[in-house]
C-alpha cells in the first residue's frame, strides 16, 4: 500500500533562550510514504533531531515551541491531537530510537523491565505474554541469549547490544513508522554495520516506514530509498537516493558529496565548504546557505527560495532553478518538497 | 605602582566587575545584600543610634511590653531590648567574620598544602579532616567550648575549628585541579619554592570559591554560635548576644513573648541574608551560567 | 557476597577514623583548664580525696598511657562517671537514649513524608507558585535557629491556641507505658492504651516538627534538584517517546534515580538530627540525651559531655556507613 504515512507541512520550531530566539526549524515540508526508508541528512545543528522530536511532540516547552505547521500522520494532525491520543501513538504507532544507547535506557531498571513495560502498556497483555514477546523481539535483532539479557541492567550490555535492545523495544508494538535519530553514530564501525543490517532487514520485513536521520552520507547511501538534505533548519533538497548521489542539485549537497574522502581519488587536500554553519538566532536572510555558496545569484540573500521539482521525485530549494519555477506553472503549486504528485 | 598591579591583574578585575553586574541583576543577591548591609549598618552604628544604653538597668520598667518608648519592650532588668538587639548585631557579625577569617584562612592553607603535595601528605591531612567531620558540628563545638571554658572567645575558636575541614576539603579539590596547569610547572621550572607557589599561585585561584563558601557558611556560623550561647557556652549574660538573650528570655516566654522573640527574629533574618547571598553568588560564579 | 566485601572494606577504612575520633575527644577533654581530678571530685572534696581520685583514674600517668587506658576503657564500655549523678555515664546515656531515638525517628518520618512529595511537586511544577513557595521554605529552613523556632511554636500552639502540650513526653499525671522498646508510641500501642498513645502523639508533634524543620528544607531542596537533573536525562525522553504516562515517568523512572543523592543527604541528616536534638529537647523538656548533655554542660560535668560526644559521633560514623551500603543497593552500577 503506497501513499503518505507522514506529512509534515510548514513546520516551524523556535527555542526561546536567554541570548535570543533560536529559529531551529523554518517552514519544513517533508513526507514519508508507507514502506519506504527516508533518509534525513545534514550537519550537526541543522535541526534534524528537532524535526524528529517534533513528530512525537517531544520538544520541551519551555524553552521550545512548535510555532506553526501541521504534522499529519495517517491524515490526523499530531500537533492538535489529545494527550491521550498522543500517548497511544508514542511507542505504538510511531516509535523512536535515539543516538546514545548509553544514556537512552534507564540505568536503575533491568532491560526486561523497561521492555515489558512498553509492551504491557500498549498491547494490554500480561507479564508472561509480554515476556514472550520481548524474547521473540530480541531474537529477531539477533541478540545472543535473549532470556539472560532481559534480566541484565543496561550498563552490563555493550553499546551495540543496547542499541539492538532499543530496536527490539521500539519495534515490539509493531509501529507503522520508526524514527531513527542517528542510531549508529555512537557505535563502533563494525558494530554499526551489524546494527544497520538488522534495522534494514527488520523494517523491510515488517513493512515499517523509517525516517532515518544521520550526518553520515555513507550510511544514508546504504539503506535509504529517498534522501532529504537539511541545512540550518530548512530542507534544501529531496531526491531518490541514486539520483541524489549521481546528480545533486543544491550547491550544499554538491559540497557535501565532494567533501567525502574517497579511496580511489588522489587528492592532497580534502575539499571543504568554506565558512561555518550559521547560528540560528540571527540566521542569514533569504537562502540560509548564501554566505557560503559558490553559485550565489542576486536574489539569494533576500528571497527564500521555493522548492521546485527538477526531475521526477527530485526537489530543490535554490534560486539557481528559479527559471524552472517560472517556466512550469504547476511547480508554483507544488511548493512542498517530497510530495508524490 | 598601583598601575602595574592593575595591569597584571586586569583580567581578574574585569571578571570581578562582571560578577558584580551579574549580581546586580539577580533579585536574591540584591535582597541578600540589602539585608546584610542593613545588619552591618546596625552593628556599626549601634553605639550611636541605639535609643538606650544596652546595659542600663531600670528595674521600674522591667518586663514591659513593646511600646513607643521601648519598641521591643524590656527585659527582666528593665533593659531596652531594641538597644540590646542592635548591639547583639555587633557581636554576632564579629563572631561570624572572625570565624570565617580564621577557618577560611587556616582551612584554605591546609587544603592547598594537601592538594598540592598530594600522596601521603594529602592522605594524612584529609583523614584528620574526616575525623573532625565525623562529629555533628554543634556537638563538637559544644565539647570544645565546654572544655576551653564558657566565654565568647573560646566559642569563636570552637566554631572555627569545626568549620576548618569544610574549607580544607574545597580548597584541596581546587588545588588538585590548579596544580596541573601550565603556569605551575613553569613556576617550578624557574625555581619557585613550594610555599611560594602555594601562596602566590594556588591560593589566589581558589579565592572566589573561598568567598562563596565563606558567605554560605557565615550563616551556619552565626547559628552555631547563637546555639552555643543558648546552651550557656558562648557569650555570657549580661552580654547582649542574641542566643544568650533567648536563653534567658525563654523563662519569660509565656507572659513576656517579646523577650525571646525579637533577638531570634534578628538571627533568622541575618542568616537568611547570608544564605541567599551565598546561593546567588554560587550561581553567578558557576562557569556554565557565566556565558 | 560482594556486598559483604564492600561493607568489610568500608569498615576497615572506618577504623582509623574512629580511632581519630577517640583521640580528638581525649585531647579535648584534656584541654580543660584547671585540674580534672578536682573537677571530677567536685569543689567540696578534700585534698586527699582529690589525690586519691587522681591516682585511681590514672591521671598522674603520662599522657599516651592515659590515652591507651582511655581506649581500653572504651572497649569495655566505660565512658567515665558522671559527676552530677555519680553513676556511669554509659548508664545515664542508656536511660535517655530511647527518648532521643523516638524523637529522631519521628522527625525523620516527618522529613520524608513531607520533604519527598514537596520536592517532587516542586521539580515537576518548576517555577510555578508551589515551587517558589517551597524554595522560600527551604531558605527559611536552613536559616532557622532551631531553639527560637521551638519557642515560637510553643507560643503559638501551646500558649495561644492551646492545641498541643508544651513539655515532656506525656502529661505529668499519666504513667509511662510498660517498657518494651522505650519508644512510648510503640509501647503504648503494645499495651493497648489508646489514650496514652494519643497523649504521647500530641506531645511528640511539636518537638518532632521543630527538629525536622531544618532537614525538611534540605531534603526538599535535594529532591527537587536531583529530580530536575534526572528529568533532563535521555532515558526520560525515551520513556516519554514510548508513550508512558507522566505520572509513571515521574514516580517510577525519575524518582528511583533521584533517590540516590536523596538517601545520602537523608542519612547524613540523621547524624545532624542527633546534634539538633540537643536544642529541641531543651526547649520542650524532652528527657533525652540532648537535654541530658545540656544539663551536664550547665553543671560542667565533663565526663558526661565527653561521653555524649563520643557516642554521638560513633553513631554518626556508623550511619554514614549504612548510607554507603544503601547506596550500593540503590545504584546497580555500584556493585563491588
Amino acid at each position: 500500500m503506497t501513499g503518505s504515512l507522514l506529512d509534515i507541512w510548514g513546520l516551524s520550531v523556535q527555542f526561546f533562550t536567554y541570548q535570543g530566539i533560536v529559529r531551529a526549524l523554518e517552514n519544513v515540508d517533508l513526507s514519508v510514504s508507507r514502506g519506504e526508508i527516508l533518509g534525513l541528512v545534514g550537519e550537526t545543528g541543522c535541526g534534524k533531531s528537532v524535526l524528529a522530536r517534533s513528530v512525537l511532540r517531544l520538544i520541551a516547552d519551555p524553552p521550545g515551541k512548535i510555532s506553526s505547521g501541521k504534522i499529519l500522520f495517517k491524515e490526523e494532525d499530531i500537533l492538535t491531537a489529545s494527550h491521550q491520543r498522543l500517548r497511544h501513538i508514542r511507542g505504538n504507532e510511531i516509535s523512536m530510537i535515539f543516538q546514545e544507547p548509553m544514556s537512552s535506557l534507564n540505568p536503575v531498571f533491568r532491560v526486561g523491565n523497561q521492555m515489558m513495560e512498553v509492551v504491557m502498556l500498549h498491547q494490554q497483555v500480561e507479564r508472561t505474554v509480554a515476556r514472550g514477546i520481548c524474547i521473540d523481539m530480541l531474537r529477531q535483532v539477533k541478540m545472543p541469549d535473549p532470556e539472560a539479557v532481559l534480566s541484565k541492567y543496561p550498563h552490563e550490555l555493550s553499546g551495540g547490544m543496547r542499541q539492538r535492545a532499543m530496536i527490539a523495544m521500539e519495534l515490539s508494538c509493531r509501529p507503522e513508522l520508526l524514527i531513527a535519530d542517528e542510531p549508529t553514530t555512537a557505535l563502533d564501525v563494525t558494530v554499526q554495520a551489524q546494527v544497520l543490517t538488522i534495522l534494514e532487514d527488520l523494517t523491510r520485513q515488517k513493512g515499517v516506514s523509517v525516517l532515518f536521520i544521520s550526518h553520515d552520507l555513507g550510511v544514508i547511501a546504504q539503506i535509504c530509498d529517498r534522501v532529504a538534505v537539511m541545512y540550518a533548519g530548512r530542507i534544501v533538497e529531496v531526491a531518490p537516493v541514486g539520483m541524489l548521489f549521481a546528480a545533486p542539485a543544491h550547491p550544499y549537497t554538491v559540497g557535501l558529496l565532494q567533501a567525502i574522502p574517497r579511496v580511489d581519488e588522489e587528492k592532497e587536500r580534502l575539499a571543504v565548504i568554506p565558512g561555518t554553519v550559521p547560528g540560528l538566532i540571527e540566521p542569514p536572510g533569504g537562502c540560509r546557505f548564501h554566505p557560503r555558496c559558490a553559485e550565489k545569484v542576486k536574489s539569494c540573500d533576500r528571497v527564500v527560495p521555493q522548492s521546485v521539482e527538477v526531475a521526477q521525485g527530485h526537489h530543490v530549494a535554490c534560486h539557481l532553478y528559479d527559471s524552472i519555477a517560472n517556466q512550469k506553472p504547476d511547480n508554483l503549486n507544488s511548493q512542498k518538497t517530497g510530495r508524490e504528485q | 605602582m598601583f598601575a602595574s598591579y592593575k595591569r597584571e591583574h586586569e583580567w581578574q578585575i574585569r571578571e570581578f566587575l562582571f560578577t558584580l553586574r551579574l549580581l546586580a541583576r539577580n533579585p536574591s543577591a540584591v535582597a541578600g545584600c540589602v539585608i546584610i548591609a542593613t545588619m552591618v549598618f546596625i552593628a556599626l552604628s549601634a553605639p550611636y543610634i541605639a535609643p538606650y544604653d544596652p546595659i542600663r538597668i531600670s528595674l521600674s520598667e522591667r518586663l514591659s511590653p513593646p511600646s513607643t518608648i521601648h519598641f521591643f519592650g524590656t527585659d527582666e532588668m528593665g533593659r531596652d531590648i531594641l538597644s540590646r538587639v542592635m548591639h547583639g548585631a555587633r557581636i554576632s557579625l564579629r563572631i561570624g567574620v572572625l570565624v570565617i577569617v580564621i577557618a577560611g584562612g587556616l582551612g584554605a592553607l591546609i587544603g592547598a598544602v594537601a592538594g598540592y603535595q598530594g600522596k601521603q601528605t594529602d592522605n594524612i591531612i584529609m583523614r584528620v579532616m574526616d575525623v573532625i567531620l565525623s562529629f555533628p558540628p554543634l556537638v563538637l563545638a559544644m565539647a570544645m567550648a565546654a572544655a576551653l571554658g564558657p566565654n565568647l572567645n573560646n566559642a569563636i575558636v570552637a566554631v572555627a575549628f569545626v568549620m576548618i575541614p569544610k574549607f580544607a576539603r574545597m580548597v584541596r579539590g581546587e588545588a588538585l585541579a590548579v596544580k596541573e596547569r601550565q603556569f605551575i610547572a613553569a613556576a617550578r621550572a624557574s625555581g619557585a619554592g613550594t610555599l611560594w607557589i602555594i601562596l602566590h599561585h594556588i591560593l589566589p585561584n581558589c579565592f572566589s570559591s573561598v568567598i562563596v563558601l565563606g558567605t554560605l557558611i557565615l550563616g551556619e556560623t552565626i547559628l552555631i554560635a547563637a546555639s552555643l550561647s543558648f546552651i550557656g557556652l558562648g557569650a555570657q549574660p549580661p552580654t547582649p548576644e542574641w542566643g544568650a538573650m533567648i536563653s534567658v528570655g525563654r523563662k519569660f516566654l509565656m507572659e513576656q513573648w517579646w523577650y525571646p522573640t525579637f533577638p531570634g527574629l534578628f538571627i533568622l533574618v541575618t542568616v537568611i541574608g547570608f544564605n541567599i547571598l551565598g546561593d546567588s553568588l554560587r550561581d553567578v560564579l558557576d562557569p556554565r551560567i557565566r556565558r | 557476597m560482594r556486598i559483604l566485601t564492600y561493607i568489610l572494606k568500608r569498615l576497615v577504612y572506618l577504623i582509623p577514623v574512629l580511632i581519630g575520633v577517640t583521640l580528638l575527644v581525649f585531647v579535648i577533654s584534656h584541654a580543660i583548664p584547671g585540674d580534672p581530678a578536682r573537677m571530677m571530685a567536685g569543689q567540696k572534696a578534700s585534698r586527699e580525696a582529690v589525690e586519691n581520685l587522681r591516682h585511681s583514674l590514672g591521671l598522674d600517668r603520662p599522657l599516651p598511657e592515659q590515652y591507651l587506658r582511655f581506649l581500653w576503657g572504651l572497649f569495655r564500655g566505660n565512658l567515665g562517671m558522671s559527676i552530677r549523678n555519680q553513676r556511669p555515664v554509659l548508664d545515664d546515656l542508656k536511660d535517655f537514649f530511647p527518648a532521643t531515638l523516638e524523637l529522631t525517628l519521628a522527625s525523620m518520618a516527618l522529613c520524608i513524608a513531607v520533604g519527598l512529595p514537596l520536592g517532587i511537586v516542586s521539580a515537576v511544577r518548576r517555577n510555578r507558585p508551589i515551587d517558589h513557595i517551597s524554595r522560600v521554605f527551604s531558605v527559611f529552613g536552613v536559616s532557622m535557629p532551631v531553639f527560637w523556632l521551638g519557642l515560637m511554636l510553643l507560643l503559638l500552639f501551646y500558649r495561644n491556641l492551646g492545641w498541643l502540650p508544651g513539655s515532656g513526653r506525656l502529661d505529668v499525671a499519666i504513667d509511662p507505658p510498660l517498657h518494651v522498646t522505650g519508644l512510648y508510641l510503640i509501647d503504648t500501642l503494645l499495651e493497648g492504651s489508646w489514650a496514652k498513645f494519643w497523649n504521647g502523639l500530641l506531645h511528640i508533634l511539636l518537638p518532632a516538627f521543630c527538629l525536622s524543620y531544618v532537614y525538611l528544607a534540605i531534603i526538599t531542596r535535594i529532591v527537587r534538584s536531583s529530580m530536575i537533573s534526572v528529568m533532563g536525562q535521555d532515558y526520560i525522553t525515551t520513556a516519554r517517546a514510548n508513550g508512558l504516562a507522566e505520572s509513571v515517568i515521574t514516580l517510577k523512572h525519575s524518582l528511583k534515580n533521584s533517590l540516590i543523592p536523596t538517601v545520602t543527604i537523608t542519612g547524613l541528616s540523621i547524624g545532624e538530627l542527633l546534634g539538633g536534638a540537643i536544642l529541641t529537647e531543651t526547649i520542650f523538656n524532652w528527657p533525652g540525651m540532648g537535654k541530658y548533655v545540656v544539663d551536664s554542660v550547665n553543671f560542667l560535668d565533663f565526663p558526661a559531655i565527653m561521653g555524649f560526644t563520643l557516642v554521638v559521633s560513633f553513631a554518626y560514623v556508623m550511619i554514614n556507613l549504612l548510607v554507603d551500603v544503601l547506596y550500593a543497593f540503590l545504584d546497580p552500577q555500584i556493585r563491588y
